[in-house]
């Protein structure tokens, strides 16, 4: 079983099926996208995963923790950042993350210096006697993720952490999203197409409560029948053409002058280990070769209007 | 330090953080002040009597303190987005809503303290009895407790701060009026309604000096259960 788990996961408020039967598993220090469409079941998925919700029907286990079973040792083991940071606006950076801590069991004699490492790590170490109230929005969300991995939790949920933040910020941020991964699940959920893109690993698609698909960026462009290569060579296009194996299909050409060509060369059904061995034996002069990253956006509509969903949508498997 | 307490100090600390907190001590100190030159100022009363007209002032200037303090404690959480902050944390359902409901209370106790001024001036100028004035503030004291668990029992149960104060209001108002309809029932209603009756059943004996043990029974009971009608409601909205 991975760090996060769920299984037939359900959430119903009142008749509206907020999410239906979500099973996934992930491993530890996964950098997982969250994406989904406005009402999709992002946000409800991330409340039930850091315990404050309670699923209908299903189950999630947190590093081996049920929730329901032992909801505080599961929520000891999340951290997580609404997509409204819960920050008393009152207090200064240093009184909260100080109240949250012992909160969340963190030792008094350990404190300090957590905090200063954290506070160090999100670069709010300058701010630490401000008032809240006083912060910028980039700055309360750095704050937010401060009291989200303040406890060193094993799991970190993020909702929508880039919204309401300027071109620098969302930069910041993007950097600090990919630098929780590694040591520990970090869960992000965006309608930042481009932010889940540049930080995740593997990526949810839920559409209308269900879980469309779960998988790498690769595995999504896959599935979507997207996967691209893209090839500069010495001989022409033409003779590439010829040179591609079956299952493999010529999408686009560009003359570069001296007598080199760009090709990208879309790989429906030929795998792309096939396709770089043809066109090297070809002898064209393959100079590069570079897999096109997904077209995400194109990839997430797909999914979500039904025409790239294959029959095992919905129950891959962590990556 | 446990993991109430740190709530509860937090509370408190979030109720003089503000004007809101400020403005609530201010009234309660100009309501207290205002009663007592109205009533007992110039007045040939004896301090018995004085002090007594002061606790009964006092009485409904704490419990509209403990109304106004604790619309607050659930509903504005929410309506800021901070109440997840705790939600999620490892603190059980019950440590929230009493570490809200002390910080609550001592914020209703300092308003008591800080009229404590008037009874001050009884000894000083007048023939003070310590044991009245010991079981006045001890009815105060209950008093407030009992407002206080009504108080954040509606705010975690309702919406937004305006329907938690009205909420509270409503019951609080009720819980001084069940002599009323104890006089228009039938047995056994009568007794039930006056048994439940906060103020002349529970807390005028007080401010004349009398300690009664059912009161001592009522008024941690009373608080209790709201306070657990309080966690039931908490943890049923995780449910929904």
């Amino acid at each position: 079983m991975g760090n996060v788990h769920t299984d037939q996961l359900s959430k119903n408020y009142g008749a509206v099926a907020a999410l239906s039967n979500v099973g996934f598993e992930c491993g530890a220090g996964d950098v997982v996208g969250v994406l989904g469409l406005n009402g999709a079941g992002k946000s409800t998925l991330l409340r039930i995963l850091a315990g404050e919700l309670l699923p209908s029907f299903g189950s999630v286990h947190v590093g081996g923790v049920e929730l329901g079973v032992d909801s505080r040792a599961m929520r000891s083991l999340v951290g997580y950042l609404p997509e409204e940071p819960p920050l008393y606006r009152e207090m200064r950076v240093r009184d909260y993350l100080q109240f949250v801590g012992a909160l969340n069991g963190v030792p008094g004699r350990l404190l300090a210096g957590r905090i200063a490492a954290v506070a160090e790590r999100v670069h709010v170490e300058h701010h630490l006697d401000r008032v809240i109230g006083e912060l910028s929005m980039g700055f309360r969300k750095r704050v937010g993720i401060a009291q989200a991995i303040l406890h060193e939790p094993e799991v970190v949920l993020l909702d929508e952490p880039v919204s309401s933040l300027d071109p620098a910020e969302i930069v910041g941020m993007r950097e600090l999203v990919r630098s929780l991964g590694g040591e520990r699940t970090v869960f992000t959920s965006s309608h930042h197409l481009r932010e889940i893109h540049e930080t995740c690993d593997s990526i949810l698609v839920l559409h209308e409560g269900a879980l469309v698909v779960h998988g790498t960026q690769a595995e999504l462009g896959a599935l979507a029948g997207r996967e691209r290569l893209e090839v500069e060579l010495k001989g022409t296009p033409h003779d590439a053409s010829r040179s591609l194996p079956a299952g493999a299909a010529l999408v686009s050409t560009e003359d570069l002058g001296g007598g080199l060509s760009m090709i990208v060369v879309e790989l429906a059904e030929a795998p792309r280990e096939a396709v770089v061995a043809a066109l090297v034996a070809s002898d064209l002069g393959v100079r590069r070769v570079e897999p096109v990253r997904s077209d995400l956006e194109g990839v997430f509509l797909d999914l979500v209007s039904g025409d790239g969903v294959p029959d095992s949508a919905g129950n891959g498997s962590g990556s | 330090m446990s993991t109430v307490l740190l709530i509860a100090r937090r509370e408190l600390r979030a109720a003089f953080a503000g004007l809101y907190g400020w403005a609530i001590l201010a009234l309660v100190l100009m309501l207290d002040g205002l009663f007592f030159n109205a009533y007992t100022l110039g007045s040939q009363r004896p301090s018995s009597e004085v002090l007594s007209l002061f606790f009964y002032t006092n009485f409904g200037v704490t419990m509209a303190a403990a109304v106004f303090v604790t619309m607050r404690s659930f509903a504005a959480e929410r309506e800021q987005r901070t109440l997840v902050l705790l939600l999620t944390s490892p603190a059980a359902d019950w440590q929230v809503v009493l570490g809200k409901y002390l910080g609550a209370l001592g914020f209703v106790l300092c308003t008591v303290i800080a009229a404590a001024y008037i009874p001050a001036m009884v000894y000083l100028k007048g023939n003070l009895e310590w044991g009245q004035a010991a079981a006045g503030y001890l009815g105060i004291g209950l008093a407030a407790a009992v407002c206080t668990a009504i108080g954040i029992f509606c705010s975690a149960a309702s919406p937004n701060q305006l329907a938690a104060g009205v909420a509270a209001g409503f019951l609080v108002t009720l819980q001084v009026l069940f002599w009323l309809l104890s006089g228009i029932s039938d047995p056994p209603l009568d007794a039930v309604f006056a048994a439940m009756d906060l103020y002349r059943e529970h807390f005028e004996p007080f401010q004349d000096g009398a300690v009664h043990l059912k009161t001592l029974v009522y008024a941690p009971t009373v608080s209790f259960l709201f306070l657990l009608g309080s966690v039931r409601v908490l943890q049923a909205r995780r449910w929904t």
